[in-house]
């Protein structure tokens, strides 16, 4: 297992967003982390991350604890982001955006600096400020200065959020693309169902801050608990019928 | 490669002016221009913590006043100026260190607060310790040769621009400060030590004050809380930084010669009168409203606002 989270619970002042979660993740898979509004998906990610220290429960990445240990040391070990709503920076050229975090410079960093502008369709925005480009290429350079730091585990964070449906097609070939070219897994927060079945292996459903189901996309897809928790009681029945037509 | 190196002869051409300064104005101007580059150095050091990092401190006089009297202390004890200096400076930038662990976590104006607050303390400790004369202030041996005081003052405050060029504006280091300027939260989720990195910038932007605070002193030689630990030095830093650009390095340059040069000629007009505070409100004011990012951006200004993109986006929402 590359990385497995257990017991995992953390609390707001008397909210609890997450808890008792439990998950898996192998090696080189694309694995999906969905659930309806509020479910405490980013919480999740936030706690892998280090931003948040969890209350309790424990985090173990390639056979290191990583609970509790500072954001940029979980960061060296091998875990990078993207957020939800961006955090480019702002004011820095896309160049700059992916040298500012890889952790080496010199000849190697700067090939694989040109490498990830050419494979993120980034040449022509290169020495522009980040704040300038388009919407879906500061998307896309969210991602490129995520692999810059060479992680192990990716989480993205709703990366098709914003996204019109041509986008969102285009975004499921960069993110087989990026397992094709790195060596990689992929943690995937997503609302869009259609690109969430066709890319991941695996699927876990969080609800409350609880997890619901855990399987294959197919399966999750006629769980009635997970339906129950996007559509409500009686949603499953619905679903039914509609299928049934 | 002809732009670099017209700029390269440029900066010789001053720096050879400035060396030869003293030789072609009175020891009146002398002075009045060795106050400017003390200035000049105080608002860089400004810069690299607010204007290259985006924590603005109200507290940064106080790193001046540490060196200051802390080269008086050493010196009273009988150390040689040089001495007394280099070691004022290592308090000055120790001190920064340790102040900065529990400032550098607020942001904002909670971190203004807060290195106020300190600067504050420090000017009421130096007022009930028992070996900083209090209100009295220290005197100290006088050495008058106003060549000296140039000559200290233009290296400690050309130093401090050129650590500001090489490590904030061409080194990597200097692309992570600015990284925290721009978003703290995801340079540490992408590997950045934001805490060690905020720290360093804390207590290099405090030495290069505290090394010019023990040069004033000396030059001075009367120091007292209400000179150089008043509110007014952080205050002027700010100002000088803002008017001139934040986070540029020709911005604090340009900003304290302007405010410290017109302060001063106005003096020499019309004498000891608040007019200066007049004209400082006016042209804060004229600044912020037309003038945002300081006089430096009245030349580098749609050096790289992209035409193209704005096409790239119309073709990019059309599909």
């Amino acid at each position: 297992m590359l990385l497995s989270v257990k017991g995992l619970t953390h609390y707001f002042g008397g909210l609890r967003a997450v808890n008792d979660f439990n998950m898996e993740i192998e090696k080189g898979i694309i694995q999906g982390l969905i659930g309806p509004n509020g479910a405490g998906k980013t919480t999740t990610f936030n706690l892998i991350t280090g931003m948040h220290v969890p209350t309790s429960g424990e985090i173990i990445f390639s056979g290191d604890n990583i609970t509790g240990k500072p954001a940029y040391h979980i960061a060296g070990k091998g875990i990078a982001r993207t957020f939800q709503n961006l955090k480019l920076f702002s004011r820095l050229t896309v160049r700059e955006n992916i040298r500012v975090v890889q952790n080496k410079q010199g000849k190697d960093a700067a090939a694989e600096e040109e490498r990830l502008i050419k494979l993120f369709e980034l040449e022509k925005y290169a020495e522009y400020r980040s704040c300038d480009l388009p919407y879906g290429a500061q998307r896309r350079l969210e991602i490129a200065r995520a692999l810059a730091i060479k992680p192990k585990l990716l989480l993205l964070d709703e990366p098709a959020a914003g996204m019109n449906p041509s986008e969102v097609d285009n975004l499921s070939e960069l993110i087989n693309m990026i397992i094709k070219e790195f060596d990689i897994t992929i943690l995937l927060i997503e609302h869009q169902m259609r690109m969430v079945m066709k890319l991941c292996h695996k699927l876990t459903v969080l609800n409350f801050g609880e997890v619901i189901a855990t399987g294959a996309p197919r399966d999750i897809l006629n769980n009635s608990g997970v339906v129950e928790a996007y559509l409500g009681k009686g949603g499953a029945s619905i679903r039914g019928k509609r299928s049934e037509r | 490669m002809t732009k670099n190196n017209k700029a390269l002869v440029g900066l010789l051409l001053a720096g050879i002016a400035m060396l030869m300064l003293p030789l072609v104005i009175s020891s009146f101007w002398l002075r009045i221009v060795t106050g400017a580059i003390m200035w000049v150095g105080l608002a860089q050091s400004w810069n690299m913590l607010a204007g290259y990092m985006g924590y603005v401190s109200f507290g940064h006089g106080a790193f001046f006043g540490i060196g200051a009297y802390v080269t008086a202390i050493l010196m009273a004890k009988g150390l040689p100026f040089i001495g007394a200096l280099v070691l004022a400076a290592l308090v000055t930038a120790l001190f920064a260190a340790i102040i900065g662990q529990p400032t550098l976590r607020l942001q904002g104006a909670y971190f203004a607060i807060a290195t106020w607050a300190f600067a504050e303390g420090i000017r009421q400790l130096v007022l009930v310790l028992p070996f900083t004369g209090g209100a009295n202030g220290m005197r100290m041996e006088a050495f008058l040769n106003e060549n000296f005081f140039y000559y200290s003052m233009l290296l400690v405050s050309a130093a401090a621009v050129a650590v500001t060029y090489f490590l904030f504006q061409k080194a990597v280091f200097g692309l992570r400060v600015r990284a925290i300027r721009e978003e703290e939260t995801a340079s540490q989720a992408l590997g950045l030590n934001t805490t060690a990195i905020k720290v360093k910038v804390f207590a290099l932007s405090a030495l290069f004050p505290g090394i010019l605070g023990g040069v004033y002193a000396y030059w001075i030689t009367y120091i007292h809380p209400e000179s150089v630990l008043t509110p007014l030095i952080a205050d002027q830093m700010v100002v000088m930084a803002l008017l001139g650009g934040l986070g540029t390095i020709a911005g604090p340059i340009v900003g304290a010669m302007v405010l410290f040069l017109g302060n001063r000629i106005l003096w020499v007009m019309f004498g000891d009168t608040s007019f200066y505070l007049v004209l400082l409100g006016l042209a804060i004011a004229i600044v912020i409203l037309f003038l945002p990012d300081g006089i430096v951006s009245l030349f580098t200004r749609k050096k790289k606002t992209g035409e193209g993109i704005s096409k790239e986006n119309v073709r990019n929402i059309t599909g």
